[in-house]
């Protein structure tokens, strides 16, 4: 009768410890780093990321590196339906912030010889596609790296977005992409000024393709890989990555204050985005990956400084460098990436003045105007003076 | 792609023999009870056309004559199309109508007209108060609407009750959709019958 009794009690025991062990959400929000609870700043930024949620934002997430180490908040929701908190586990859409990525994996084959820099697109791009890009023997690698090419933007085709807005499961392929402006004259002659535009990054993934066989397989072999980043996706495979993983994106669609839950058009918008988005990745490992890249892990620093060479606007600030944007903040240079979609928005800066690192996401939509924009700048730069004062 | 062909075919066809066409002998009818079957995409024109066959819907509708014949009325039309992945819409919309004859009791039209369309959210939707969310439901946005439209048709006016079967293509020029896209295009494939009664 005893033995019985322990079978049974072992089974139980069994039971709750799968059981435990099964639900995701605290194994899943400790993160990969230890946070300093103490940090200096935590009150300011955290009363920052409360005034974004009060002016109509679903859910932030922040996290900071700085001398005092790692530190993350947030606010509001991740899902509004169900009311979950954001926590710093969720995986947040970095947009366009991917294009830095990308960047990092051309640099890395040009260091190994695969790639020049000056060299024209039309001799990597498989010739099914430059025959129908204007002056791709003229417009060089480096142009599409800073985006001085003049090519045509794909995304201000109506077609593009009728089509991606009305057939959510519609799967684009990369060329796809640049059908939209095939044999479409240049926007400005290439090299003679910048002008952000994704096709160029979307072009930059077929190159690689072509060097490397497969752009995502090389970026996580090359990035994702030598930094341990053990929660950056790239492709966003759907049915791997559920609900319970992404923020839920919210998009305004009328810009009328009213939002809407726009999971299933984000996540395969994002799914099938090659070069120019399509990376989801926890607040942390984004900063990660930005300090792997600033501390020459990714790239060496003759690399790095030539990946920081910045063209400028018209009107003669310092713009952009190889996948990398420059910005001023009060006299604090920053060098970042923002990105934008349907449903969500993200940030990732260094201020090397400070050696400070941020990454802060929302699940709203930043791409077509909403009222609820109009309280997040001034929250945002509420963040940037508590952070670097 | 072969579609367009067709329907811009047709279209020169009838503005090439429109104006060649005798009056003969004419029995139309005013208000006749105009049922159509829609099919509705967020697209631009003769683009993604197939996607217009995902998103059904029906409308009713009548007309009234010009000049007592058929070649000029104007159209007055209610719709209501299912469109899953843009939200489902409640369109009105009058449309003056130019139907010349390619004989054979075979007709075409030009349309273009206003309208007003009402088209909700394709899911359940969120509005902040006082710090928290409230569901507002799939609640919609009015927009103006100037839709313009091709036809081909076939009726007989000598018959007591007659029914005229129609295939219409109309493109709408949405406005006011939202603060950064100011107008979208959308488009509707309508298969439909004019029921002239007796007098």
């Amino acid at each position: 009768m005893k033995r019985y009794y322990n079978h049974i009690v072992f089974s139980v025991l069994y039971f709750l410890v799968i059981s435990v062990f099964s639900q995701k959400h605290p194994e899943r929000c400790e993160g990969p780093v230890e946070l300093n609870t103490s940090y200096s700043k935590k009150d300011a930024l955290q009363s920052a990321l409360d005034v974004i949620v009060e002016e109509g934002v679903p859910g932030v997430s922040l996290a900071v590196f700085s001398d005092e180490g790692w530190f993350m908040a947030n606010s509001g929701v991740v899902n509004i339906e169900k009311r979950i908190p954001m926590e710093s586990c969720y995986l947040q859409y970095l947009q366009s912030i991917a294009k830095t990525y990308m960047a990092v994996a051309v640099l890395q084959l040009y260091e190994q010889g695969k790639i020049n820099l000056d060299d024209p697109i039309a001799k990597y791009l498989p010739s099914s596609i430059s025959d129908h890009l204007t002056k791709s023997d003229k417009i060089s690698v480096r142009m599409l790296l800073n985006h001085t090419s003049g090519l045509a933007e794909y995304n201000f085709s109506p077609h593009y977005v009728t089509k991606l807005l009305q057939q959510p499961d519609h799967v684009f392929k990369p060329q796809e992409y640049i059908k939209y402006i095939y044999n479409k004259a240049l926007d400005f002659p290439q090299g003679s000024k910048y002008s952000y535009r994704n096709t160029n990054y979307v072009l930059l993934a077929i190159i690689v393709d072509k060097i490397t066989g497969d752009h995502a397989s090389f970026i996580r072999e090359s990035i994702f890989k030598p930094l341990r980043l053990q929660h950056t996706y790239y492709p966003l495979l759907v049915d791997k990555l559920g609900d319970d993983q992404l923020v839920s994106p919210y998009w305004d669609r009328y810009s009328q204050g009213v939002i809407e839950n726009v999971s299933k058009i984000q996540q395969n918008n994002v799914a099938y985005m090659v070069g120019d988005d399509g990376i989801v990745t926890t607040p942390v490992e984004a900063i990660i990956f930005l300090k792997g890249l600033m501390e020459g892990k990714l790239i060496k620093e003759t690399t790095l400084q030539e990946m920081l060479q910045w063209v400028k606007r018209e009107d003669g600030s310092l713009a952009y460098g190889l996948g990398i944007g420059y910005n001023d903040f009060k006299g604090f240079k920053s060098y970042e990436h923002s990105g934008g979609g349907i449903g969500a928005g993200a940030e990732l800066r260094y201020f090397p003045d400070k050696n400070i690192y941020m990454f802060v996401g929302i699940n709203l939509g930043t791409v077509t105007e909403s009222p609820l924009h109009k309280g997040i700048a001034p929250a945002r730069d509420q963040l940037f003076k508590a952070l670097l004062e | 792609m072969k579609f367009k062909y067709v329907i811009i075919g047709l279209l020169c066809f009838a503005l090439y023999t429109g104006y060649s066409q005798d009056d003969s002998v004419h029995n139309y009818r005013n208000f006749p009870l105009i049922i159509t079957l829609q099919f509705h995409s967020f697209s631009m024109p003769f683009k993604n056309i197939k996607s217009n066959f995902s998103n059904i819907g029906i409308g009713i509708g009548t007309e009234v004559s010009y000049n007592k014949k058929s070649n000029g009325v104007q159209q007055f039309h209610l719709i209501w199309y299912r469109n899953k992945n843009m939200g489902n819409g409640l369109l009105a919309y009058s449309q003056a109508t130019w139907r010349p004859s390619i004989g054979s009791n075979i007709y075409t039209e030009l349309k273009l007209g206003a309208g007003y369309l009402l088209s909700k959210r394709p899911s359940e939707s969120f509005k902040q108060k006082n710090g928290e969310w409230i569901s507002v439901g799939k609640k919609g946005k009015g927009m103006f609407t100037i839709p313009v439209g091709l036809s081909v048709g076939y009726e007989n006016e000598q018959e007591k009750t007659y029914v005229s079967p129609f295939v219409s293509y109309q493109f709408l020029v949405v406005t006011n959709y939202n603060k950064s896209i100011p107008i979208v295009p959308q488009t509707l494939i309508q298969f439909g019958n004019r029921i002239h009664f007796e007098d």
